[in-house]
Formats: C-alpha cells, structure tokens, sequence
C-alpha cells in the first residue's frame, strides 16, 4: 500500500540520514534555523527591564504587570484561553509567548505592532489590559529612587516613557530560549533527537506544517488564514470581533481571520492554543490544523510522531531548561 | 576724553568688522558633505535592501529560500533608517524631505502587505501542489480498488461508470498541474468549470471517496486561485516605486546640497573682496601710521636736538653759576683776609706818619734852637736874658722832646710798625698769588700739578670758614697728576667748605689725606667729625639744587658740580657718612684724565704740555 511504502521510504531514508549526520556532524541546512546567540546588553538595563516587567505600578490600579500574563517561569504565557486585565476583564484572545516574541516580526495576533516598542506601549493603554496612561506611568516610576536613579545611570533624560519602553524591550530581548533538542539536532548533534522524533520532524515537513511554521521562530514572520479549507469559525461558533484578525487593521475583506502565525518554540508549555485557546492539548491543536489549515488526512501514528517533534522545541532560559508542566500526552 | 571716545570708536569698528569677517566664514565653510554623504549612504542602503527583498521574493517562490526570515527582516532595518532620514529632516525642518520620507515608508508599507499576501498564499500553494498529486494517487487507489471489488459483483455499466469519473479527476488534476506551470486564461476557465462540474456531479462517486474528492477539490480551487493571482502578485511587488521614491529623496537632497553649495560659493566670494577691502584698509591705516610716525620722529629729533642743546647750554650756565658762586665765596673770603692786613698796614703806616710827624717836629725844634745858638748874642744885656731864656726855653722842649722819643721808643717803633705792615703786605700778596693759583687765569687749563700743592691753596683760600676748625694734613707720597686745576680747586673747596659748615663750634676737626690708590690713580679724602649725613638724604645730596641749608644761603649745586668735574676727570667721588660721627668724601683722580676731558676743553692730548687753542 501506498502508506507502507512510503512509511518504509522514509525508515530507509531516515536511517541513511542517520548515518551520514553520525559521520558527518554538520549543521543542517533546513527551513527551520536555530537560535544563536542571546544579544548582549547591559546588566543594569537587563536588570529594570525586569523589574518593571514584573512591577505592577504599571497598570492604572496596580493590580497586573506584564509578568502576570507572561509568566517567564511558565513559557512566556499562562494557562488561561483569556488573561484577566486589570479590572479582571477578560482579554479577546489567548496571550501569546513572551519568550522568543524578539524573533517574531510583529507582534499580536492581528500583528499590529510593529516591535516589542510598539507592543508595550499598547498594553499599557489598553482599557482591558492595564488601562494606564503613559503620564501617571512616568510619574509613579519617578517617584521610586531606585529606578531614577538607575535611569539616571542608563540614559541621559532620566525616567521617560521612551525609556521605560527601551528597557523592557530590551529585557524582553534577552529572553530567548536556545538550546532545545532540536536546535541541537540542528546544529549537527544528529543524537540529540530520537529517531521517532526525527520521524515526526519528516512528517512535519511533509505534510506541510512547514510552510507556515518555518524560519528561526517556527513561525512568527507572516500571516495566513485561519481556516483555509473550512469555515473554522462558523463550525466553532460564536465569532467574536476578535476572530477578524487582520481585518480589524486593514480593514480589508482578503484580511478576514488572517492571523499572525505563532511560534511553536516552547509549544508544549503554551497550552492552551490558537488566538481563541480552543485547544487545550498537542494533539487537538495538530488535529485542527490538519483540518482546517492542511486540509488533509494523516493517521493517527504520523499526528503522534509530530507531536513528540513538537517537544523537541523546548529550549533553555537564562542556562536553564524549561520544564513541561504535566507529562501526559 | 576725547581719546578715550577716539579708543571706544575704533574698538567698535573693529569689532564689527571682526563679527562680518567671522560670519563670511562660518557661512563659507559650513557646508560639509558628511551628512549628505550620510544620508546619500542610507538611500543607496535601501536600494540594495530593496533590490534584495526582491530576489528573495522569487528565491522563496522557486525554494531556493527555505524559509520567510529574509522576507521579514527588511521591515525592522527599513524602520530604522527611516527613522534616522526622519530625524534628518526634523533637525533641518524641511517639510518637503518630510513628505518625501513618508512617501518612502508608505511604498514600502504597501510592498510589504503584497510580500505578506505572497508569504501566505505561497505556502499554501506549494503544500497543496505538494499534496494534489498524493491526494489524486490515493483516490485512484480507492476507485481501482472498489473497481477490482466491483468487478466480481457489479455490473459493466457501474464499473465503466467509476472509470469515467475516475479519469474524470485525473483530467482535473492534470490540468490544474498543467495549469500551475503555464497559467494561461482558456485552462483557467477549463478548470473553474471542471471543478463546478465535479461539485455538482459529487453524488455520483461511492461515498467512501465523496469526501476525499471534496478535499482535492478544494486543494484545486486553491491552486487556481493562488496560481492566478500570484503572477500580478508577484509583479505587483516588483512595481512598488520604492526605488523612484528612494531617487526622489536622493534628488531631492542633491538639489539642497547644490543649493547649499551655490550660497556658500557666493559667501566664499564675498569673503575674498571683504578680505582684500580690509586688508587694504589695515595697509592704508599702517601706511598712514607709519608716516605719522616717520614725520613725528622728525619732529621730535629736531626737538630733541634742540633741547639737548638747551640742556648743554643749561649745565654750562649751571657750572659756570656755580663757578661763580664759588668765585663769589672766595671773594668774600678774600676780601676778609685782605681786609685785615690792609687795615694793619694802614694804621701802622697812619701812625709811623704821626711819629715821623713828632720826630719831624723834634728835628724843627732842635733845628730852630741851634739855629738860636748859632745867632751871636745880642749886645744888649735886655736881650742877652731874654735870649738866654729863650733858649733855656728851647733846651727845655728839646730835652722834653728827645725824653719823649726816647720814652716812645720810636724809631724800633716806626720801624717795627713798618716791618708788620711789610709782613703784612707779604700776606696779601700771598693771598692774590693763591688766587692766581686757585682760578689759574694766567695759564691754561690742564697741566701736572701736585695735588697737594692744590690742597694747600684752597685751605688758604678758605681760610675764613677754617678759624674755628682744626685742619688735619696727612700727605702721602703722591706723583703729580694732570687735571684742569681751577676745577679740581673747586672741588676741593667745596667739599672743605661743606665739611667746615658741618661743624660743631670749637670742636670741628677736619683731616685731609692724599695717597695713592694704584699706580695710575690718586685718592684724597675730606673727613670731618660734623653732623653726617642722614641715609635717607645720602642719594640726593648728587643732585642739582638739593640743599640743606637755609633759603639763600646755599645754591645747592656745590656737589652736584663736584660729580660732574671729577667724572670728566675719569674719576670717582664717594661719600660715607655717619649721623652723629662724621663725612667722608674719597676722590679718586687718574693721573691721566679721560679724553671726555680734553674733548670739553677743546684741546689736544699732549702729555701735559697744552697748546693754545688756535
């Protein structure tokens, strides 16, 4: 049968590959890069834009910070389908990883920000999120003498919205996770993966998932449909306004439910999935984007070997290993 | 005032034409290229960025890009240059660069949402060209199976039938394949209607692949479409004017640069005629001013001449002035000690005249008595006795007489009186030799003399201010010196006179030495046990008109004179006082004195021996 056939052209293939990545060990030349180097930056400006990320004075009532939705400890995310804003409003869509965001080309799902710049000046003014106006932000973090005169050492002007802004920014840039199997498998350790993860990298390819997921992110540098061979939203219902995507930008009838695509780097820890947190597991997040986005049919075995690739994305923060939070599935 | 309003005006112009000359500069050399060549350097990086992004569009349409990071990379690195042309023209406030740059940053907007548009499509297209072929295999699979199956239990027409719509796909699919690689219009149309066609007719095929058809078929749908659309995708992102619009800019800041460079060329010229305007006003300002200077400096030679001749004439007023003085005080001195001897001489001969007279009436009176006895006696013996008393008369006053004389003394009188007045005569013809000697009107000017010699004439000369003083002389060995004697007389008494008037009465004591200093040099030394001199006065005792004594009773030019005569002697005269103890001037005197001396006496240098002037 066709699938035996390919099954075994591929278990041939594999193994030769095998071979010749054990003899060989050279970085492979594939459409997904690993991440190099963590931008060097100054510790003391690492160390507010820290500190203001997880400082509270952010948010108009100082109930959230940014940390509270993008929990580093945690994949960048949290576990909820909507974070809960400042007034404990609900979000319109899922919040996306914090960890790797540097690589992607812009951010939000609906990719209205063009930089992490633009992404944290939205947020801190958003009526759900943090509610805050820029003003009151810069009057509270003046009045705290460690980060005047922090900011006093770091830039010129002082404490400014401009400032804030670059030193969060350029924390978050730091916070990229190399490292992962993967990334090592790719970098020519040809034993840093399994072979049935290797298989499922294969099928990852084949099946298409890369087109869309590929580049050092595994996605985050373009836009695509949501629901490409089938309506998604009208089988799932209760279309929101947040389910335009793109549109609500441009405004643009060929941007309705485009989306950015996400990264999948650190996917097994960023459940649940999709702009609208639908899919709480791996595999039912696998099995929407056979559906409605390869618009084939894969067995049940292939949809598993991708699912163990997608472990292999997990990489290191700041030296350490990011653990999976549960070890089901 | 007038000066200070002149000072205040110059400045002022000066310094205006400093601030033009420093602005002509400035603005002639404020153009540099760098921030054009900067900004020149960020277009010219846009190109290339630009003409990348594209090459990699089409890398990525033919898969020699595996990936869409170098799609998405450009967007942050336009951003910033952007944003740094933005600053530019900020700082410049060109509101027309402005505009330029927003054009720019839309264009590449624009060509960024079509590269977005190609990203998404493209995927998808590839994945499902990708899958169509495997899609169709599996159908066909599907349909010869249930056509092996059939065959044992269907009818022909049933199994004709799968093989109909069977080949029905396989058309579809090679024609959307076909269609991929030529994309022309007729096939399109084939297609859009093959596909409704097969839709329609879905009900036909076995269910078991009604919904795998429906799937191809959607993959199909998306091939046309894409596959359609990505020609004019494709070349709409190349049509994107980035680089017209990235020229505009360029243009646009050449035009300025030129521009800048124009004025500044303008600037550099008026610059130059400036420059040569003011340098020809400094030249003319020091020509000027050297002329003034040149005329004024004749002026002032010619005054200077005439007051140095004013001056000369002053000092040999001065000298002579003082000459005079000196002169006048040795008159008065002599005239004293003439004046005495002469009163002597008088009285002594007045009364050698009344003893001579006496003796003279003695003599008339013995004459007229042996004249009396001599006369024979009278006969008459009347005048016998009265003859007889007569001259018992007579004998009496000759015998009282001769007594009287004899008792006077009078011819050692007479002749000691004559003696003193002879003596004295003496004196007074040794105080006009002195004279003679210390003015030396006889001779000419410089001669050998002892120094001594001219010692001893002055103290005579001085004798009235030396009565009270006790005059001490200590004479070395000294050899005779050549000098101008009336004017070392001078000095010598001046000084004695100074030293006797600063004498405590009775008491004073002056003490003259003469040595030799060294084989060529005479010293001689006035000391005197007066006042002294008190230090604060000691400089300016030298100088003319500097006296201490009373108004009128001393000119002051006594030792200021002295100075003068000794140094054109090639000499040296020194002072050490002691308040309270005493003064002692030195006189150091070359044998042979310095040409300047001779040169003021206009005479030739000849060994002592002076000839007449001619």
């Amino acid at each position: 049968m066709a699938a035996t056939r390919f099954l075994l052209g591929n278990i041939v293939v594999g193994s030769l590959l095998w071979t010749i990545t054990t003899i060989w060990a050279a970085p492979l030349i594939e459409p997904i890069k690993p991440i190099s180097q963590i931008p060097s930056i100054d510790p003391l400006k690492r160390d507010v834009g820290r500190s203001l990320f997880n400082d509270p004075r952010l948010s108009v009532n100082g109930k959230v910070s940014c940390a509270s939705c993008h929990d580093v400890q945690r994949g960048g995310a949290d576990a909820n389908v909507h974070s809960v804003g400042f007034a404990g409003q609900l979000t319109g869509v899922n919040t996306l990883t914090v960890l790797n965001a540097a690589l992607n080309f812009k951010q939000f799902w609906n990719g209205r920000a063009a930089s992490l710049e633009d992404q944290i000046d939205a947020v801190v003014v958003n009526p759900v999120e943090m509610g805050s106006k820029w003003e009151d932000v810069v009057k509270l973090i003046s009045k705290d003498d460690k980060y005047t005169s922090a900011f006093g050492k770091l830039y010129h002007d002082g404490v400014t919205k401009q400032n804030i802004i670059n030193a969060i920014a350029s924390y978050e840039r730091t916070l990229l996770t190399p490292n992962s199997r993967f990334d090592k498998y790719l970098l020519g350790d040809a034993n840093a993966i399994t072979d049935i993860e290797k298989l499922g990298y294969r099928k990852f390819k084949q099946y298409g998932c890369i087109a869309c997921h590929q580049g050092v992110n595994v996605g985050g540098n373009m836009f695509q449909t949501f629901g490409v061979m089938g309506d998604y939203f009208k089988n799932r219902g209760n279309e929101t306004e947040a389910d335009l995507g793109r549109y609500n930008i441009t405004h643009s009838e060929s941007d309705k439910h485009v989306f950015r695509v996400p990264s999948l780097r650190n996917v097994a820890l960023t459940a649940p999935y999709f702009h609208d947190g639908s899919a709480k597991t791996l595999d039912q997040a696998v099995d929407i984007m056979f559906k409605y986005q390869l618009g084939r049919n894969a067995p049940k075995d292939d949809k598993e070997q991708i699912v163990r690739f997608l472990k292999t994305l997990t990489g290191e923060l700041e030296g350490k290993p990011l653990l999976e939070k549960s070890a089901s599935d | 005032m007038k000066k200070t309003l002149q000072i205040w005006l110059v400045s002022v112009v000066l310094l205006v034409l400093t601030g033009g000359w420093v602005y002509l500069y400035t603005n002639s050399h404020a153009v540099t290229a760098e921030k054009q060549n900067e900004a020149l350097a960020i277009l010219k990086d846009m190109k290339q960025m630009d003409a990348n992004w594209n090459v990699d569009v089409l890398r990525s349409q033919t898969e020699l890009n595996l990936d869409y990071d170098p799609l998405a990379s450009p967007l942050s690195d336009f951003s910033a240059k952007l944003a740094t042309l933005d600053a530019e023209a900020k700082s410049l406030n060109d509101s027309s660069m402005e505009k330029v740059i927003n054009d720019i940053r839309t264009s590449i907007n624009e060509k960024a949402g079509l590269i977005d548009q190609f990203k998404a499509q493209n995927a998808l297209l590839k994945n499902s060209l990708r899958y169509v072929p495997t899609a169709h295999r599996e159908i066909r699979e599907q349909m010869h199976s249930m056509q092996e199956k059939g065959k044992s239990d269907t009818a022909h027409r049933e199994i004709s039938a799968l093989v109909n719509l069977e080949s029905n796909v396989s058309a579809l699919v090679s024609d959307t394949l076909r269609y991929n690689t030529v994309p022309d219009v007729e096939t399109a149309e084939l297609l859009k209607a093959g596909i409704k066609k097969m839709r329609e007719d879905l009900s036909l095929y076995p269910d078991k692949v009604r919904d795998q058809i429906d799937l191809l078929m959607k993959h199909l749908e998306l091939v046309l479409n894409f596959r359609n659309q990505q020609f004019s995708l494709l070349q709409g992102i190349n049509n994107v004017p980035v680089v017209s619009k990235l020229d505009r800019l360029g243009d646009l800041l050449n035009e300025k640069f030129d521009a800048e460079l124009t004025t500044q060329f303008i600037y550099q010229r008026i610059l130059l005629t400036y420059s040569a305007c003011v340098l020809l006003l400094v030249f003319g300002a020091a020509a000027l001013i050297a002329y003034r200077n040149a005329t004024e400096r004749k002026r002032l030679t010619v005054l200077i001449d005439k007051k140095t001749l004013e001056l000369k004439e002053n000092e040999a007023q001065l000298m002579h002035a003082q000459k005079m003085n000196t002169l006048g005080e040795m008159v008065a001195g002599i005239t004293h000690e003439v004046n005495t001897p002469l009163a002597a001489i008088k009285s002594g001969l007045q009364t050698c005249y009344e003893l001579v007279d006496t003796t003279n009436t003695y003599i008339n009176e013995s004459n007229a008595f042996s004249s009396m006895l001599v006369v024979p006696p009278p006969a008459d013996e009347e005048a016998r006795k009265l003859r007889k008393t007569r001259l018992g008369h007579k004998l009496m006053q000759v015998v009282d007489m001769h007594n009287e004389l004899v008792s006077m003394e009078i011819v050692g009188g007479i002749n000691q009186l004559l003696s003193d007045s002879l003596k004295n005569i003496d004196y007074i013809s040794q105080i006009v030799t002195s004279m003679l000697n210390f003015s030396r009107l006889d001779r000419s000017k410089i001669s050998k003399i002892k120094i001594e010699e001219c010692i001893n004439t002055t103290l005579i000369i001085g004798k009235h201010f030396l009565k009270t003083v006790k005059v001490n002389k200590k004479f070395g060995e000294t050899t005779l010196i050549n000098c101008d004697i009336a004017q070392i007389n001078q000095v010598l008494l001046n000084l004695i006179k100074n030293g006797a008037q600063a004498m405590p009465v009775d008491t004073g004591e002056i003490t003259i030495e003469t040595s030799m200093l060294s084989a060529e040099e005479i010293c001689i030394s006035i000391s005197d046990n007066g006042a002294g001199i008190p230090a604060e006065i000691q400089e300016k005792i030298w100088e003319p008109f500097f006296t201490t004594k009373k108004a009128g009773s001393g000119t002051g030019l006594g030792l200021s004179t002295c100075k003068k005569i000794i140094t054109s002697h090639g000499g040296r005269i020194d002072m050490k006082s002691e308040v309270g103890k005493g003064t002692t001037f030195s006189i150091v005197l070359p044998l042979n004195p310095s040409g300047d001396l001779y040169a003021t006496h206009g005479e030739a240098r000849n060994n002592g021996f002076v000839t007449a002037p001619a």
